[in-house]
């Protein structure tokens, strides 16, 4: 589904991306670990395109297609979703509109009708429902007055509505209680499928307590330098990350 | 200034048209004008209140030949219905004279007047020449003079105490018959205690008109009373160039909201002037606007805080595309007896283009120590991360930009107590910003 080779790739011209390579197969979970500063959420920023993230070096082929010639809408109407480790607020923008706006982007790219008012209501229930937010909260503005907690599950409630192909995690659970964590873990736990792959970022691994990853990456220094099963992870918790820098310095 | 010279001449020619206000009060309010306008002149670019707005284009454009009181029904136009039609008073103006044919006003409770000034001049002329002195002894500029000494109609509302009006009253100005001239409307409101009105002004080109509006407003809540304006300002390319002048006094606990929606025009500067002359009187002046091609929005606020326990708000966001300018001047007075005085005051922009231009003035002259206060400008471009936010869920960049510009303005619209006018601005502004959004569904 996704394969990322030698990717170099630059912030405000510095490189922080420095020749990471990752395959990611459908229905596979992956989790990317790391200390601060390797480069982590650059590569969750320039998988979803972000201005001033600037590729020098390398490829990222999504579903057999170029990812790196595509805009960020058209990523996204091609199915990769990034779940923000800040969610933005929007002021004036109902999270009710947003939603379907956006449903009806991909939909219309697609050559397809605007999705029933009907069919709308009862897939934001049921998806509202996964991450136990109030109805309330969808007329509302997007993230506005909402507690850390509740923007994230409102990033895992938007990825459920947008039903995407790749779902990319930027360290959700930081800064979530112990509920909150619990919350997200489920709804993401609930989407997992054959054909849906996610990609985690996370700097602990007590979210991988709760989500079960089929593999388990460590990122340095702009690159992974170790990969594993989810015993890596409690490896990582054990000891540390030390070992990881003394083995690459 | 070689106009200055005409306007004598124009004001000798024309006088005779006054019919039966010939040699009345009314006329002799007139010539005093006109010799005060002589003695005055008229303001120029090196005035600090025209350092941004230049009063040029007024000085280019003819009077009104038919600026005379007297009626002039429009015969061209028999209707005038909008799709939109709301259910209120409807008063027509076209190239400034009212239309009777095509207006519609209700029977309210007794005591209530909603007329033209041209009928007003001959029936109320008690409750006018006193304003009309008191304009005349203390101008602003020479436009106030030369709006009094060439007024022809307007508008007239007197409500009685204790009255809350049915219907909102909206006033649709026009403008016909590819004119190319300046106007002159005087209009005057009344508002008496514990009364309740709302009113819409809403300005209209039906051709390629080119009005040069100079506009007086004067307006009296008294105690307890509540008044809502709502101004639409939205034309086509010529349309109207605005110097809309209100002055609005206010008695005890009176409570006053003007909103200055201005989605183009050439020329507008809406100056408001508030006195906030007893306890408990509060007025909230807020306004958007969107500023394309050549467009120039100048809003000019001055709130006097003259007695204590008032709150006074200025609010005003604006979108700033093309080669458009906006001018915001608010003016925070507060007198030495004005304690606890609330004032706030705010302009945000969201500039467009690299060719669009920001003044924002705030001028605080507070002489009271018990004062809450704040004011704050700000000049920006569009939130990028708001922006990538829309987009990383597959929004196109044009849609998401004009969701972001349509939510920074709308805010003002919020405050619009009638859905129906609310409704229809935000659709004007979805209109101008080619937002397509799906508002439809909003209930569950």
């Amino acid at each position: 589904m996704l394969e990322i080779k030698n990717l170099h790739a630059n912030v405000v011209s510095k490189p922080i991306l420095k020749g990471l390579n990752l395959n990611i197969a459908p229905g596979e979970v992956h989790a990317i670990m790391g200390p601060n500063g390797t480069g982590k959420s650059t590569l969750a920023s320039t998988l979803a395109g972000r201005n001033g993230y600037e590729v020098t070096k390398g490829d990222i082929v999504f579903e057999g297609e170029d990812l790196l010639d595509m805009e960020p809408d058209e990523r996204a109407r091609a199915g990769v979703f990034l779940a923000f480790q800040y969610p933005v607020e929007i002021p004036g923008v109902t999270t009710i509109n947003f939603m379907k706006s956006a449903i009806n982007a991909r939909r219309k790219a697609e050559g397809e009708a605007a999705i029933k008012a009907s069919e709308f209501m009862a897939e934001m229930k049921k998806n509202l429902e996964l991450v136990e937010i109030n109805q309330e909260f969808m007329k509302r503005s997007v993230n506005v007055g909402f507690s850390g907690g509740e923007k994230k599950r409102n990033e895992i409630f938007q990825m459920a509505m947008l039903n995407p192909k790749l779902c990319i995690l930027d360290e959700t659970d930081s800064g979530l209680d112990i509920d909150a964590l619990r919350v997200v873990s489920e709804g993401v736990n609930a989407m997992r499928s054959k054909e849906r792959s996610f990609l985690i970022i996370t700097h602990y691994q007590r979210l991988l307590d709760y989500i079960q990853p089929d593999f388990v990456h460590v990122m340095y220094n702009g690159k992974i330098v170790k990969s594993g099963d989810k015993s890596l992870a409690k490896k990582l918790e054990d000891k540390g990350y030390d070992w990881i820098k003394e083995a690459n310095a | 200034m070689g106009i200055l010279q005409t306007y004598p001449h124009i004001f000798r020619a024309l006088e005779s048209n006054l019919g039966n206000l010939y040699n009345s009060e009314i006329h002799r309010c007139k010539q005093e004008a006109m010799d005060r306008l002589t003695a005055m002149g008229m303001p120029n670019r090196k005035m600090e209140r025209w350092r941004h707005t230049s009063p040029l284009p007024f000085y280019a454009s003819e009077l009104n030949p038919s600026f005379s009181p007297l009626h002039r029904k429009h015969v061209g136009i028999h209707d005038f219905n909008r799709k939109d039609e709301i259910n209120a008073h409807k008063l027509v103006f076209v190239n400034g004279s009212y239309q009777e044919h095509l207006s519609k006003v209700y029977t309210e409770a007794q005591g209530v007047t909603i007329c033209s000034m041209n009928e007003a001049l001959t029936k109320h002329s008690e409750h006018i020449t006193p304003h009309l002195k008191e304009i005349c002894r203390n101008p602003h500029d020479g436009f106030n003079l030369l709006n009094l000494a060439f007024f022809g109609d307007g508008i007239f509302i007197k409500i009685p105490k204790d009255t809350v009006l049915e219907r909102p009253i909206h006033w649709i100005f026009l403008a016909a018959d590819n004119a190319r001239f300046m106007i002159n409307p005087y209009h005057q409101i009344h508002c008496g205690a514990n009364s309740k009105v709302q009113i819409i002004k809403e300005y209209q080109s039906l051709d390629n008109s080119e009005l040069y509006v100079n506009s007086h407003c004067s307006t009296f809540l008294d105690q307890g009373a509540h008044l809502e304006f709502t101004m639409i300002q939205n034309e086509t390319v010529n349309g109207f160039h605005h110097l809309n002048n209100h002055i609005v006094q206010q008695k005890r606990d009176s409570n006053f909201k003007q909103t200055a929606v201005s989605l183009a025009g050439r020329l507008l500067r809406n100056q408001v002037f508030v006195r906030l002359q007893e306890p408990g009187a509060n007025c909230a002046i807020q306004g958007l606007y969107y500023g394309k091609g050549d467009d120039h929005v100048d809003n000019r606020i001055t709130v006097k805080h003259l007695s204590p326990d008032c709150e006074s708000h200025q609010n005003f966001k604006g979108l700033l595309d093309d080669k458009s300018t906006a001018v915001f001047n608010g003016r925070i007075y507060v007198e030495e007896d004005a304690q606890r005085t609330n004032a706030f005051q705010s302009n945000k922009n969201i500039i467009l283009s690299d060719y669009a231009t920001v003044h924002s003035q705030p001028q605080l002259e507070i002489y009271a120590d018990d004062v809450k206060c704040s004011h704050g400008a700000t000049s920006g471009q569009i939130d990028q991360d708001a922006l990538f936010y829309l987009v990383s869920r597959g929004i196109p960049l044009d849609q998401a930009k004009a969701v972001l510009n349509y939510a920074f303005i709308a805010e003002i619209t919020e405050k619009i107590s009638l859905p129906t006018i609310r409704e229809h601005i935000q659709e004007l502004m979805r209109e101008k910003l080619n937002y397509a959004w799906d508002e439809e569904l909003t209930e569950s």
